[in-house]
């Protein structure tokens, strides 16, 4: 109950206040495990969009920005658009085209659920980004680090898979792949695959 | 005197969170009137309510305290870093936010049977209601096009399904989950080398490779030996979906408990955070029932299913006349 009726995120101080779009300096200082708090403006992106990028240029330069990747629930009244919902999705479906989205458009940060691979964290080091992990299911609370929504490109692509011009404040994440090397995710997989190499025995029936 | 049962299936997303949509309904008809009643059941009953349906349900709500308590000694161990606040912190605030939605509306109860192409109808015209206000995300794509119908309807979607049963009353269950589940499911052809497991042969030994790449889980479906077009249905149901063996009785029991023994042990799990507790199934080893259907002899496929945290759930016993609620599923009233 008492972090139920909670307001806000408790600052403790030691979280890293970043503003958008970030230079190259800024996020080769980040390490892994460090909290950030994002400002400003940042891009959504899905399959669709990552597909598209791939061979088209942006409508909006991504020069240091950040990709979300987030379908989120929109809603439009009047002229604007509101978002209703804007969780992470699954990052690892853009595995394929997130490092080369990296180096041609040199994107410095990429915000999503679960990690990313090796081609993603060779990229990130290459260029200078980070991947930071937000969580999973809690896309009312990052809705509400909204606070504008400029625009949408590529409507076409559906609700979800367009791309979402969003302004946002303190928007907390925290740093799982870094521009060094680091991924927590892969440490959490080879401490899992060394747990699940304890149940290799067989299954007697 | 005979009755109806019902599940569906569809990925849509409510503003808490991605969320997919399955429901199933149970239904009885008036058999008094030896017919087939007409009249609809408006899936409304359960979609009104919205409070509820955003809250997840109590077992998870159970689960995650507990695991609070555990992690906030376990949190130093497993993260370098221990970041501030904890992941806990920012779900039950999230929690919270739901609790808050305006949306939230009292119930109605409406007069209704328990009629297939109705219910479908009533179901269908709610997706598209909720869709409509933003309480689900459009997330009905044709495959073939990549178009998305902007109203999560579409060639299976939602998935509902019925069974018919011999109570005198109409069960609606309505499941709502993370659509992230969906893509970080596996399925996997044996005989097969598994990632640090090593052979897995073409039986039950085969049946060990599961993984969560992002949210916390909640349950794990397990569906072996089935041919491919039955894998979503079956791992849409919580038990472990095995062929029919000529030792079958014993053999399902020793083959739940090595499974699920597996399962308790294994903290490798969610890449959330860091967090390794966050398993609100774990533990408890009704969510691992096991049910045997019949499949193609050449057919052994094992697909691994899960639902994470965030899913919602609700349902509604119906009065099969009225169409008054009898009685809710789901809800104990233990808010965190």
């Amino acid at each position: 109950v008492k972090m139920a009726r909670g307001e806000g995120l408790p600052i403790t101080g030691r979280e890293i206040r970043l503003t958008l779009p970030l230079d190259e300096v800024q996020v080769r200082a980040l390490k892994v495990g460090d909290v950030v708090l994002l400002n400003g403006p940042m891009h959504t992106g899905r399959d669709s969009l990552h597909h598209y990028l791939l061979t088209h240029d942006s409508p909006v330069p991504l020069e240091g920005s950040a990709i979300y990747h987030c379908g989120p629930v929109s809603l439009k009244r009047g002229d604007k658009w509101f978002i209703n919902a804007a969780g992470p999705t699954t990052s690892s479906r853009e595995e394929p085209y997130q490092g080369d989205l990296l180096r041609k458009f040199r994107i410095r940060a990429v915000i999503g659920k679960g990690g990313m691979g090796g081609k993603t964290l060779a990229a990130l080091k290459e260029v200078g980004a980070v991947y930071l992990n937000a969580i999973g299911g809690a896309a009312q609370y990052y809705t509400r680090c909204i606070t504008d929504v400029s625009g949408v490109d590529f409507l076409d692509f559906g609700i979800p898979e367009a791309m979402w011009h969003i302004t946002v404040k303190d928007f907390p994440a925290i740093v799982t792949m870094d521009a060094h090397g680091n991924s927590l995710h892969a440490e959490i997989e080879h401490a899992s695959a060394r747990e699940l190499s304890h149940h290799a025995e067989r299954v007697t029936l | 005197m005979w009755g109806l049962r019902t599940a569906a299936h569809s990925v849509c997303a409510i503003p808490a969170s991605r969320i997919s949509g399955s429901r199933a309904v149970r239904c009885q008809p008036d058999y008094t009137t030896k017919e087939m009643p007409h009249g609809s059941i408006q899936d409304q009953h359960v979609l009104a309510d919205r409070r509820d349906l955003l809250e997840p349900s109590p077992d998870v709500r159970r689960a995650i305290n507990g695991a609070r308590e555990r992690e906030t000694q376990e949190r130093r161990q497993c993260l370098p870093w221990r970041p501030s606040p904890s992941t806990w912190t920012w779900l039950v605030m999230e929690w919270s936010r739901f609790a808050r939605t305006p949306e939230c509306r009292p119930l109605r109860s409406r007069p209704g049977r328990c009629h297939q192409m109705a219910m479908s109808a009533a179901i269908r015209e709610a997706i598209a209601d909720a869709t409509k206000e933003g309480k689900l995300r459009p997330n009905a794509v044709d495959s073939l096009t990549g178009k998305n119908s902007g109203n999560n309807l579409g060639e299976g979607a939602p998935v509902i399904h019925f069974e018919q049963w011999e109570k005198d009353e109409v069960e609606v269950r309505l499941i709502l989950k993370g659509g992230g589940c969906e893509n970080k499911s596996i399925q996997y052809s044996l005989p097969a080398e598994l990632p640090y497991l090593g052979r897995a042969d073409r039986n039950i030994d085969g049946v060990r490779n599961a993984s969560c790449t992002q949210c916390g889980r909640h349950r794990v479906m397990v569906a072996a030996s089935v041919q491919s077009a039955w894998q979503s249905a079956e791992t849409g149901r919580p038990a472990i979906t095995m062929p029919k063996s000529s030792s079958s009785e014993r053999s399902m029991t020793s083959i739940r408990f090595p499974i699920w023994r597996s399962w308790n042990n294994t903290s490798w799990t969610s890449q959330h955070a860091g967090n390794r507790t966050m398993d609100s199934g774990k533990g408890n080893p009704d969510r691992l029932q096991d049910r045997s259907i019949s499949p193609a002899p050449a057919s052994f496929f094992v697909s691994v299913a899960y639902d994470c945290w965030a899913f919602r759930r609700l349902g509604v016993v119906l009065d099969p006349s009225t169409g008054a609620i009898r009685r809710w599923l789901y809800k104990e009233d233990t808010r965190l």
